[in-house]
Formats: C-alpha cells, sequence, structure tokens
C-alpha cells in the first residue's frame, strides 16, 4: 500500500464567512472582535504518555496580548470560563481522544462556542465529511493514513464547528490526524500541527501566540537532523503550505512566498504572505544561521514587506535564539498591522530507530490586527453558487494514474453534474443523484481552456454558467463526469449551501471556485 | 517499494488532468542515500553517488505499467547497472522527470539501508515499485 494525498477545500474568493469575521465587511474582523488561536501538541512535557494529546485554545485580546488560554487533556476540564471571551467570537475546535494506546478511549467531544460571551461545552455527534453544510473558510485537509506506522494518536478526532452559527461542519476520528492549511483568512488565526514521536524523550511544545508574535517553547535542541521551515504564504488555490526554506540539513533559511494584493481581483485575496523586498512575488532574502545558534541571539531574517492595496509596510521578521525554543515577531517600524500576516512555522524530523518514522509539523500564525478588506463582490445574479470543494474519486485517482503512465490521454472535455445528493468516491456517473428537472443536463467545459492546474490544484478557469428553464431545486452536491451521461465521476464535492434555482435565473460557478487540491505527505512511508 | 507522491508529483498529474503539461516521455529511477521528502528538488536528493551509478528510465506507456485498484506499478523489470563497486546505503527512491536532475515526483522508503555488493545488479522486478492515490478521506469515518 502506499501514500498519498488528503484533498482539501479550495479556497473561493468571494464566500468568506469564517471564524472570527462572520460578516466580512472591512474592518470586521480586528481583534476586539477576539481571536483564538488553537494549538496542538500530542506531547507535553508535563504528560510524558505519548498518547495524550494537549490541544491549547488561546484568547488574543484587541492589543494583541495574550487574555488566557486553556488546556484540554483527557481528563480534566478544559475550558476556562474565566478568560473573558470575547461576545461575538466563535470557537472552532473540537477534539476527541484516547489517551489509551490500543484502546477506545475516551472519545469524548467537546464544542467551544463562545459566541454568547462566555464559553459553552457541548456534545456533539460526529459526523462524516459529506455533511458539511456550513461555510468555513480555509482549507481543510485532514490526513488520514490507516498503513501509517505511526500510532501515536489513537483513535484522535477532530471536528470542525461553524463559526457562523456553532453547528458541527465536519468531525473525523482516525488513527493519524493531520491538518495540512487550514485557515488562511487574513485576520483569523489558529492552527497548528501535529508531532509524532514513538520513541525517544522529546518534550512537547508549548507553543504560545498572540497577535504578533509567537513562540515556541519546549523544543528538542537544535539538531542538524532538525529543519525548521519558516513558511508564509499559500497557494490560493492549492491546498497546501508553500514551502519556504529547503535546507537539507542545518539552520534555517527562508526564500520564496508571496504577498497579496488586496486590490488584485478577488480570488486573490485569500491569501497572504511574507515578501521582502518590495513587490509581489518576490523571493525572500535567505538568511542561514547554521547549524548552531547562541541562546539569546536574535536573528534577522529580512525585511518582509506586507502589500495592501499597493501599501507596503516595512517589517522584520526576528528569530529569538533563547535555548530550546524560537521566537518570531513582526517588529513594524511603520504604522499599524494592517494586512493580515501569516507566518507558518515547520520542523521535520526523520527519526532512523526502529520504527522508523517521520513527522512534520506546521504551525500557522495569522500575525495580523486588524484586515482590511474590500468590500465583497456582489454576485449579479441570486441565488449563487457558491464554494463548491472537492475530492478526487476512486475513478478520480485512476485516471490520473492512467494518465501518468499512459494507459489513456486526457479527457478533451470534462462533464459537470449537479446533484441533490453529495456524491461518494465510489459512484460511478450512473448512480449519481442528478437533478431530474426535464431541462438539465450535465455542463460540458473543454479541457484545455475551461480547466487549469496551480500548483497541486486543479480547478475552473472559467465562470460555469447554467441558465435553468425551470426550477432545480435541492442542489448539494457536484461531480465532474467524463460523459454527457453515465460514465466515470473524476472529481466531486459538495456545495456549502443548498442551492435551489429560480426559472430563468442564471447559476454561475466563479472560476477558481470549483475542483480539488492534491496533498501530499510522507506519513505513508511504509505500509 | 511502496511510494508517496510528491508536491511535483501532485502538481504533475494535476496538470495532465488540465492539459497544462503534457506527459513525459520517461520517468527515471534514483537510488538515495535518504528517503526523499514530499516537498524536495533534485538538487536537493541525497543521491547515490558512485561513478557506475546512472538513474534508471522508465517509459510513460501502457506496456510498462500496470494499474490494479489505485496502485500503479512497473509491468516490466527494472534495473540498474551492474556494480562495479559496492553501492552502500540505499535507504529509499525517487521517481523524477529527468535522467539526471528534474523533479522528484514520487518518493519512497526501502526500509532499512542495503547494499547492492560489487558484481551485482539492483532489479525491481514487476510490481516492486508501486505508486497509488487514495481518493478523499472526507467520508472514511462517522
Amino acid at each position: 500500500m502506499t501514500s498519498v494525498l488528503a484533498t482539501g477545500y479550495l479556497i473561493s474568493g468571494v464566500q468568506d464567512q469564517t471564524i472570527g469575521c462572520p460578516d466580512m465587511t472591512p474592518n470586521a474582523c480586528a481583534l476586539g472582535d477576539g481571536t483564538f488561536l488553537v494549538t496542538v501538541s500530542t506531547r507535553n512535557a508535563n504528560y510524558p504518555d505519548p498518547y495524550l494529546s494537549i490541544i491549547k485554545v488561546w484568547h488574543v485580546g484587541a492589543d494583541g496580548s495574550v487574555l488566557g488560554s486553556t488546556s484540554i487533556d483527557s481528563g480534566s476540564n478544559f475550558v476556562d470560563t474565566s478568560l473573558g471571551w470575547a461576545g461575538g467570537t466563535k470557537a472552532i475546535l473540537c477534539v476527541n481522544f484516547s489517551p489509551v494506546a490500543g484502546g477506545a478511549g475516551s472519545n469524548s467531544t467537546y464544542l467551544i462556542n463562545a459566541s454568547g460571551g462566555t464559553p459553552t461545552v457541548g456534545s456533539a455527534t460526529a459526523t462524516t465529511f459529506a455533511t458539511k453544510s456550513t461555510n468555513i473558510f480555509g482549507s481543510y485537509a485532514f490526513y488520514d493514513s490507516a498503513s501509517n506506522q505511526t500510532v501515536f494518536f489513537n483513535k484522535t478526532g477532530i471536528a470542525l464547528y461553524s463559526a457562523v452559527d456553532g453547528s458541527q461542519v465536519a468531525s473525523y476520528t482516525t488513527n493519524n490526524i493531520r491538518w495540512y492549511g487550514v485557515n488562511r483568512k487574513p485576520g483569523t488565526t489558529g492552527t497548528f500541527g501535529a508531532r509524532t514521536r514513538e520513541n525517544g524523550t522529546w518534550g512537547g511544545y508549548e507553543v504560545v501566540l498572540s497577535a504578533r508574535s509567537m513562540t515556541v517553547t519546549g523544543m528538542s535542541a537544535w539538531a542538524p537532523s532538525q529543519d525548521w521551515w519558516l513558511l508564509g504564504a499559500m497557494d490560493p488555490y492549492a491546498a497546501q503550505l508553500e514551502k519556504l526554506e529547503a535546507t537539507s540539513g542545518n539552520g534555517i533559511q527562508v526564500q520564496g512566498g508571496y504577498t497579496v494584493d488586496l486590490a488584485q481581483p478577488a480570488e486573490y485575496v485569500n491569501y497572504e504572505g511574507i515578501n521582502v523586498g518590495g513587490g509581489d512575488y518576490q523571493n525572500l532574502v535567505t538568511y542561514e544561521v547554521g547549524s548552531s545558534g547562541t541562546p539569546g541571539d536574535q536573528y534577522q531574517i529580512g525585511l518582509a514587506n506586507i502589500t495592501q492595496s499597493g501599501t507596503v509596510t516595512g517589517e522584520a521578521i526576528y528569530l529569538d535564539w533563547p535555548t530550546n525554543s524560537v521566537s518570531l515577531s513582526y517588529c513594524s517600524y511603520g504604522g499599524d498591522y494592517a494586512a493580515g500576516k501569516m507566518i507558518l512555522v515547520g520542523e521535520s524530523t526523520t527519526q532512523y530507530e526502529s520504527p522508523r518514522h517521520y513527522s512534520l509539523q506546521f504551525w500557522v500564525v495569522n500575525v495580523g490586527a486588524a484586515v482590511v478588506e474590500p468590500p465583497v463582490p456582489q454576485p449579479d445574479w441570486e441565488p449563487a453558487v457558491l464554494n463548491p470543494v472537492g475530492f478526487i474519486t476512486d475513478d478520480g485517482a485512476r485516471y490520473l494514474l492512467n494518465l501518468m503512465s499512459g494507459k489513456e490521454d486526457p479527457l478533451p472535455t470534462y462533464y459537470l453534474a449537479l446533484c441533490t445528493a453529495v456524491p461518494t468516491e465510489f459512484q460511478s456517473g450512473d448512480e449519481l443523484e442528478e437533478i431530474t428537472a426535464e431541462d438539465y443536463t450535465r455542463t460540458p467545459v473543454a479541457n484545455g481552456t475551461g480547466w487549469g492546474r496551480q500548483d497541486t490544484a486543479f480547478y475552473n478557469e472559467v465562470d460555469i454558467k447554467m441558465t435553468p428553464a425551470s426550477a432545480w431545486d435541492g442542489i448539494l452536491g457536484w461531480a465532474i463526469c467524463d460523459a454527457e451521461q453515465g460514465g466515470r465521476v473524476l472529481f466531486a464535492g459538495d456545495f456549502l449551501d443548498l442551492i435551489t434555482s429560480t426559472s430563468g435565473v442564471e447559476l454561475k460557478i466563479d472560476r477558481g471556485t470549483m475542483g480539488v487540491a492534491m496533498g501530499v505527505t510522507d506519513w505513508a512511508l511504509e505500509s | 517499494m511502496a511510494g508517496f507522491i510528491t508536491a511535483a508529483g501532485a502538481s504533475y498529474l494535476m496538470g495532465l488532468a488540465a492539459m497544462s503539461v503534457s506527459r513525459l516521455d520517461n520517468y527515471y529511477l534514483a537510488l538515495t542515500l535518504d528517503v526523499p521528502t514530499p516537498i524536495q528538488t533534485s538538487g536537493e536528493l541525497l543521491e547515490l553517488a558512485n561513478d557506475d551509478y546512472i538513474r534508471s528510465a522508465i517509459a510513460a506507456t501502457d506496456d510498462n505499467w500496470v494499474l490494479e485498484q489505485n496502485t500503479l506499478s512497473n509491468a516490466l523489470e527494472v534495473t540498474f547497472p551492474v556494480c562495479e563497486a559496492d553501492w552502500d546505503g540505499i535507504t529509499g527512491w525517487a521517481l523524477l522527470d529527468d535522467p539526471t536532475d528534474g523533479e522528484v515526483l514520487f518518493g519512497g522508503d526501502l526500509g532499512v539501508p542495503w547494499t547492492c555488493p560489487a558484481g551485482y545488479q539492483v532489479v525491481l522486478t514487476p510490481g516492486m515499485l508501486a505508486v497509488s492515490i487514495e481518493v478523499s478521506p472526507w467520508e472514511a469515518s462517522a
């Protein structure tokens, strides 16, 4: 068996209903609304049991300070009602996990919801991802590898809750969870990667986040076997992180990166990054600090310019190097933190003891205060078809491998089917529950011009428009097929809203909002 | 020799699906002294450096590959030159798009480091080189 892949949500350029910023009006995402930062560590110095997971939720105030934090573990209450959770904020995290190797464990599910000004804890019933029905912005992709040798997470689960109404959006339990590319929206915060370690003596990490800085402590000693990655920016269409550091051994190196100009078309406004030297899409300067650092030293990686609507604010990123820790902070010398900024830090390790395993972790920190965004473009049609997110089906996976091996040529046309039920990965075109209206047919979209590739994502390169002559009710899912009728389903997904069309009113899927993104991982190296 | 797809590999497959790239004529199998990572260029690959070592080409044609379920594997033997001296520390493999440079499309782990003694030849019998794509995990559990 093998490896590969988690699918992710594609970013939609216009549909932003997200944590901490539900209405998407300019300045609505000020930190005064409260910001939650969520971190996860698989181990913690206080919890030597390697099967424990530690989850921390951090509440960040308007001035960037950490107002409080709370930890979650298997046995304790994890919500501290004294934290002063701000009204209007929403929490997103639900975790269940087992502290017992090989056992069922507690598997409790919790919801933290601060929307009423006071966090409440409730239980929820796990559902499948197919039932996600509300809008959580960002690219969530979970990686599950049943064949992976890492079993440190035993029946670990995570569920996501809507930032809009607190309802559960998705949940997942697995032997191995990896968050991969989460929440790219400027002004929102959170997320993390999970660290695994089967043998050895690593302590866990404490990740302290504020609106403007991030400190990671409890790291293992700096060693040549560890690569630290400073990452900044994600591709708007790919559900993968943009790796900016590529050292194979020692030190820290920063290169590449994106910046975002919010004056760009809508599909480009949802990511941000770090840029050095001004201008868009220029590389960061490269800075290597070598294989050993001096505790207490501070290293300037480079000047980072965050571009927002043509405004460049000079920033500097510093690495602070106390013993076994890294601090990242922005040191502004001009203006406020007007633009959302994201720093991603990751560490990869490779252990050669038996059994061998690999770990990779990320922290994603949005170092930004108020996010000033342009008004969301209002569609000129109703109802809208928004936020279709997709996955590769079983036939789609074979199709891709057929393309690779010369068994099949790329299809000249893909056909978009609209469904009243979200397709599954093993459905054929005949098994789809498509719209039954007499005037409904699948929409052909020519390949080569109608579809595009952006890094690891496949997406619609053109707007896809349909004008029903009758009402097409209950549109929930979509499928990209290889035939006008029947055939194979290659990619599929669901609309995050129930779509009901009206006779004569155009449905439109904006360019770049439909497709799939393929994630990559090495977690399943051995099976 | 089960492998994993890399970022470049995923990009390549998506490019094929969108007709934004053409299928390569050949893929090139490299033996490495370390296990490749999902985001790695050829230049970063710690590849076997013996003078008599070269990557092995595998044509991207139907008869060279077998697809079963979601796993693509070699249909024919993949051979490397007879070692003139020991090839030590072979730990991983990478499938690339170029005989000497290029992008790493897939990578994998051989489990334990091993040596091809002088006078012997590395041969991958049919099915040994396997790559696959798992479908969406979103509906994998309730």
